[in-house]
């Protein structure tokens, strides 16, 4: 049984290597896409099958968003991006407990062990994909900041002389901002990923009936990830978009 | 940037997901936020709009119900009224009507006993000039036999 924290390459277009996590958030991409023009190619006004579905999951999002933001204008500026972090997050993380993912794949010699490489591996068990939501969250706080209240007053959150400790404090705060990429990047992956080797462990141990558990606490976590990120990025909006005393 | 590697972050990998994202995000807003937040809004104010024209409604019914009511109220006190009037003015014609009766049937009586009085007189004074008569013609006669006899008694005087 070997474990890799790197996700690993199964092909390549053009320059780009292709790693079984990048195609798997793909597949997600396709799907959620499919979904979505399915939800709402025939949209009605007494929602059916899976536009009531989308409706509500789109209504319990905008209603948590609105939660924090509380501006309902606001909140539709902010929405597309809270949501898409969301459904993404989610579907990633609950497809990567389909059986097969992480399971099938090539055996291959590697370092002179049979080693699998698995053809799709979860989206956020990669480091590159957490750390890209992190940098799209972190970016785009940045300019939510800047559109809300202008980039002087912004900008005075960071480098700021009027006295020596809120200088520090800017500097300080400029230093966070980046943690906060670190931090959303390294919970969400540290998260999924280790969900991902809970799993295959106690199915090597005990292949039936044990891992049940595992999977449901699995679907839970994941679920709860995805609205933890959701809601620190709209904390930090909300932070960002607020003006300074 | 060895850690970087180990931890298997790629430079270009990264930005096929950030793009990845992107597209994802404008997709989703395009064919699944905007119009379901569309469909909510709308749906929201419609509910709104009925809430709003059932609670107008309910209003009108009520002052409705409450003109009504008013209405048949004064109905009824008008009717009320009408007949106490009209009840009143035929107690009075009624009233009229009889005394005029009486005035009339009083009337009459009073001429009737004038008739009968100036009758009675005229059956009096004729019943008088009759027995008038009849006394004088009764007297006459009983004149007559006592002229008869003075004479007869005169007559012997003067044999005396």
């Amino acid at each position: 049984m070997e474990i890799s924290i790197v996700a690993e390459k199964i092909g390549h277009i053009g320059p780009l290597p292709i790693t079984n996590s990048i195609l798997l958030s793909w597949v997600v991409s396709v799907l959620l896409i499919i979904l979505a023009v399915l939800a709402t190619d025939k949209i009605k006004a007494i929602p059916e099958g899976i536009q009531n579905f989308f409706e509500t999951i789109i209504e319990f999002l905008f209603n948590t968003a609105n939660s924090v933001i509380e501006d309902e204008e606001k909140t539709r500026k902010y929405f597309p991006l809270v949501a898409t972090i969301f459904i993404f997050v989610i579907a990633n993380n609950w497809i990567g407990l389909v059986p097969g993912v992480g399971t099938i794949g090539l055996h291959t010699i590697k370092n002179g062990h049979a080693t699998l490489i698995p053809l799709f591996r979860s989206g956020n068990a990669d480091l590159n994909t957490t750390l890209a939501l992190a940098v799209i969250t972190m970016i785009a706080v940045q300019v939510f900041g800047v559109a809300a209240i202008g980039i002087v007053k912004y900008g005075k959150k960071f480098i700021n002389f009027s006295s020596p400790i809120n200088f520090f404090v800017g500097i300080l705060e400029l230093i966070g901002e980046f943690a906060r990429i670190i931090s959303f990047s390294f919970r969400l992956f540290g998260n999924v990923f280790a969900g991902e080797v809970l799993l295959v462990v106690v199915a090597f141990l005990v292949p039936l009936v044990a891992p049940l558990p595992f999977f449901f606490l699995e679907l839970f976590v994941g679920f709860i990830q995805a609205l933890v990120f959701t809601m620190l990025a709209l904390v930090f909006i909300k932070g960002a978009t607020a003006e300074i005393h | 940037m060895d850690a970087l590697s180990a931890l298997g972050i790629d430079g270009k990998l990264l930005i096929a997901q950030i793009i990845n994202f992107l597209i994802l995000m404008f997709l989703l807003y395009k064919f699944l936020y905007n119009p379901i937040l569309k469909i909510l809004k709308e749906r929201q104010d419609k509910i709104a709009k009925g809430l709003k024209d059932s609670e107008l409604s309910q209003k009108i019914l009520q002052e409705t119900e409450e003109k009504t009511r008013k209405l048949i109220n004064k109905a009824n006190q008008d009717a009320e009224k009408i007949v106490q009037e009209t009840k009143k003015s035929m107690e009075e014609e009624a009233s009229k009507a009889i005394s005029k009766a009486q005035t009339k049937s009083e009337e009459i009586l009073v001429a009737a006993r004038n008739q009968a009085k100036i009758e009675q007189d005229q059956i009096f004074t004729k019943a008088k000039k009759e027995i008038a008569d009849l006394v004088a013609t009764a007297t006459e006669k009983i004149l007559e036999t006592k002229q008869e006899k003075t004479q007869i008694a005169k007559e012997i005087e003067k044999i005396k």
